[in-house]
This record gives C-alpha cells, sequence and structure tokens, in this order.
C-alpha cells in the first residue's frame, strides 16, 4: 500500500514537472506574454513609490537550503503591513517577503501575492537583468522547492511546492526574455498595449515587417530564411537597447512604442525558426 | 486577466495545424467553421499596384498580437470598388477577418464600405471576445485603405482644380 502511494505521489510530481516545460513550448507565445496576478499589482501599488527600494539584488548567492527565508532582509521595513503573514503549520511570523520556508519550522509556505517576479527572483526591478544570475537563482529556487522532494510530507506542503515552483516558472520565463521582461514592467508600471491597432504603430514599421514577412513567406530557400532571422536579431538586439534607455529614463510611453515594434519583429523571429 | 492575455496571444494556427492533422481529437477549442473556411481557402489573397491612383492602402498592425494586416481596394470611375486584396501575417482570426472584409467590401461603394463595422464580421465568423481585436484589426483596415484613396483622389483633384 506505502509502495503504491509512493508511486502514486511521485507520479503526481513528474506530473507537475512535465507539464509546465511541454505547455509553453507547445505555445510558443507563452513565454512572451505579460503575467501577473492582480494581487500583485495591488500590492505593488500599496507599496507605490517605495517598491524599487525594497527590490535589493545584493542577497549573497548562496545554495538556498530549506529553512532559509529566501531573500530574507527585512526589506520590508518600509512597508506598510510588514510581515504580517504567519506560517500555516506553526504560526510563526515570516517576515520579508518572498518567504518559501518557514524560518522556524522549516515547513514551505504558499506564495505571496505580494511578492513581484522581481522579488521572487531576488533581481532588481530593472530592465537590465543579469541573465546569469536569474539562471542561478532559478535553479536554486527549483532545487529546493520542486515537488519531488516534498512526496512524503502532508498534502498541503505538496500543493505549496507545487504552486511555488510553478509560479517560479512563471517568474524566471517572464523575466528571461526582453519582450515579456518590458512588457511586465510596463504591467507593473499600469501601462498596457492597446489591444487594436495602435496609435503605437508607424507606417514605415509596419511596412518593413509586412515585407520582412512577405520575403519570409515566398523563400523556400534556408539561407535566406536565416538571413532574415539574422536581420531581425539585429533589429531586435538594437530595440532592446533602447527599451533599456527608456526604463531607465523611467519613460514608460516611448518603452511601450518600442516594445511593440518588438513584438512584431519577435514574431517574424519565431517564424523563422519554425 | 492574465488568462485572458494568454489566450489571446496563443497562436490559433497552433489549434489549426492541430486540428487539421487530427481532426478527431480536438472537439474542445475549435474555431468557427466559417473561420477555418477562410484559413484553408482565404478569399482575394495579394496585391494591388499601390502606385494606382484608383487603389486605397491600408495597412495596420495589433501591437498586443503583432498581427499586421494589409487590405487593398481597387475603385472604378463610378467610385464603387471592383476589387479587393490582402496579406495578413496573424492568427487564423485575423486572416478570416480580413478575408471576409475584402469579400464584404467588393461591390460596395467607397460610402457604403465605410459602414461595415467589426461587430458584424466577428458576428458573421462567431468570433469570441479574445479575438475580436482581430475584427477591429479588419474594420480599421477598410477604413485606412478608404482614407489613404479619398487622399490620392483628393491629391488628383487639387492640381486640377487650381489649374481652372
Amino acid at each position: 500500500m506505502q509502495a503504491l502511494c509512493k508511486a502514486g505521489l511521485r507520479c503526481l510530481s513528474w506530473g507537475v514537472r512535465n507539464v509546465t516545460p511541454s505547455f509553453s513550448s507547445r505555445l510558443p507565445y507563452l513565454k512572451m506574454v505579460p503575467t501577473m496576478s492582480s494581487a500583485a499589482t495591488v500590492a505593488l501599488k500599496s507599496t507605490g513609490g517605495l517598491g524599487s527600494a525594497l527590490l535589493g539584488s545584493d542577497a549573497p548567492d548562496c545554495p538556498i537550503k530549506p529553512g532559509t527565508v529566501l531573500g530574507g532582509r527585512p526589506r520590508r521595513g518600509l512597508c506598510a503591513t510588514p510581515g504580517n503573514r504567519s506560517c500555516w503549520s506553526c504560526g510563526a511570523a515570516l517576515g520579508a517577503t518572498p518567504v518559501f520556508f518557514c524560518p522556524d519550522c522549516e515547513v514551505v509556505q504558499s506564495p505571496d501575492d505580494r511578492s513581484t517576479y522581481f522579488d521572487i527572483m531576488d533581481c532588481d526591478k530593472s530592465f537590465s537583468v543579469d541573465i546569469r544570475k536569474l539562471q542561478r537563482r532559478y535553479i536554486h529556487l527549483q532545487r529546493s522547492l520542486h515537488p519531488d522532494n516534498f512526496s512524503q510530507k502532508s498534502q498541503r506542503e505538496q500543493e505549496y511546492s507545487e504552486t511555488q515552483t510553478a509560479l517560479i516558472n512563471k517568474a524566471y520565463r517572464t523575466l528571461q526574455k526582453p519582450l515579456s521582461r518590458g512588457l511586465y514592467m510596463l504591467e507593473l508600471g499600469g501601462v498596457r498595449l492597446e489591444e487594436e491597432t495602435g496609435s503605437v504603430a508607424d507606417q514605415h514599421h509596419l511596412l518593413e515587417v509586412m515585407e520582412l514577412n512577405e520575403r519570409l513567406a515566398k523563400t523556400q530557400n534556408i539561407e535566406e530564411a536565416n538571413d532574415i532571422g539574422l536581420s531581425v536579431r539585429g533589429k531586435l538586439e538594437n530595440l532592446t537597447e533602447q527599451v533599456n534607455t527608456s526604463f531607465r529614463k523611467g519613460d514608460l510611453q516611448s518603452a511601450k512604442v518600442l516594445l511593440a515594434q518588438m513584438k512584431y519583429f519577435v514574431n517574424v523571429e519565431e517564424k523563422v525558426e519554425q | 486577466m492574465a488568462g485572458l492575455a494568454l489566450r489571446r496571444c496563443v497562436s490559433p494556427a497552433v489549434y489549426l495545424n492541430r486540428r487539421l492533422s487530427a481532426p478527431d481529437l480536438s472537439v474542445g477549442c475549435s474555431y468557427h467553421k466559417k473561420v477555418v473556411d477562410h484559413y484553408e481557402n482565404p478569399r482575394n489573397v495579394g496585391s494591388l499596384d499601390k502606385n494606382a491612383k484608383n487603389v486605397g492602402t491600408g495597412l495596420v498592425g495589433a501591437p498586443a498580437c503583432g498581427d499586421v494586416m494589409k487590405l487593398q481596394i481597387e475603385v472604378d470611375d463610378q467610385g464603387k470598388i471592383v476589387d479587393a486584396r490582402f496579406k495578413t501575417f496573424g492568427c487564423g482570426s485575423a486572416i478570416a477577418s480580413s478575408s471576409l472584409a475584402t469579400e464584404w467590401v467588393k461591390g460596395k461603394s467607397v460610402d457604403e464600405a465605410l459602414k461595415i463595422k467589426n461587430t458584424e464580421i466577428a458576428k458573421e465568423l462567431s468570433l469570441p471576445p479574445v479575438k475580436l481585436h482581430c475584427s477591429m484589426l479588419a474594420e480599421d483596415a477598410i477604413k485606412a485603405a478608404l482614407a489613404d484613396y479619398r487622399l490620392k483622389q483628393q491629391k488628383d483633384k487639387e492640381p486640377a482644380t487650381a489649374s481652372i
């Protein structure tokens, strides 16, 4: 019976592990999509201008063990409702967000709606993210929170490890790519890309995208397709630089225009890859 | 909201491909048959001479999903739209919307064509709410093409009136 249960739980945890990556690889657009719970937006708004002050990046890069409070400096000292969460298991105060494990009883916690993806991944809230650091953080988090580690634990801990890892995956994917990272930052700033034919879309740019698409549709030749891919990637790099400058200046509107242009080119790039 | 954004940007071509390759398996999320019909057999694909005076070109894009749509109309001396072409790089709904738009504008006068609303396109194709922006794109493409045509006509007339 025990063996059966164990097998069942393993299946469950494998299921979780398998679902997320294959799901997103089947739907390539997924990784570009800015996603964020409305609760997180509210949280950011409630911390207001202090948001960026609360997001440090100077945490030492150490392996994470269960029981450590990740990103665990009392950075929330300025927040209106500091550390009002307590451990669901032992009731100990959890302190600074994001907290993945209870500092007292080492039990895994549910995700904190107030954490932004930047909080979770322990990055500065800036467009120029250190990708290698992001990757290390991702691996560390997944290593300590992966559902496989909790197959012997209580049902609730298993659930929390699943939701935590799913959220970490989302945070990582969003921050990894410049476009999704930029769109997420716009969303944090309360700016959204228009749904309709935006005023953003200037004719010259659209014409360029149209021509690239037409060339790509016509060509049967892999080399030409690669050429197009190369030029698109060049444009994307250039745009990424410009977006970075805009964000550094705090100019969300120009970042929005540039990110919209990026979106078109990313679509072309994806077609080239196909 | 996130779910909405997700669904909006997931390439419907993914679904279409899956549907086409394994029709028995995809009963759940599929397009309306009219969308699939326009997607599989798009009407009036191609280009007209954009420099011709009686041709209006509309080029529009949707920043949120990165779709681009080009719609062109050819107008005769009586102000009737005699031909229309489109090229769309985007999702199935965007392709279907623009394909339908070209069908609808043909035979109409410029003023009549201006009255085509995205809601009519969406209704005809039974587009779900998350795909309404595709029909908006088609409406805007028609408007842009008509505006381009009118601009050309005005430019054509101005020197003529000036010389009189």
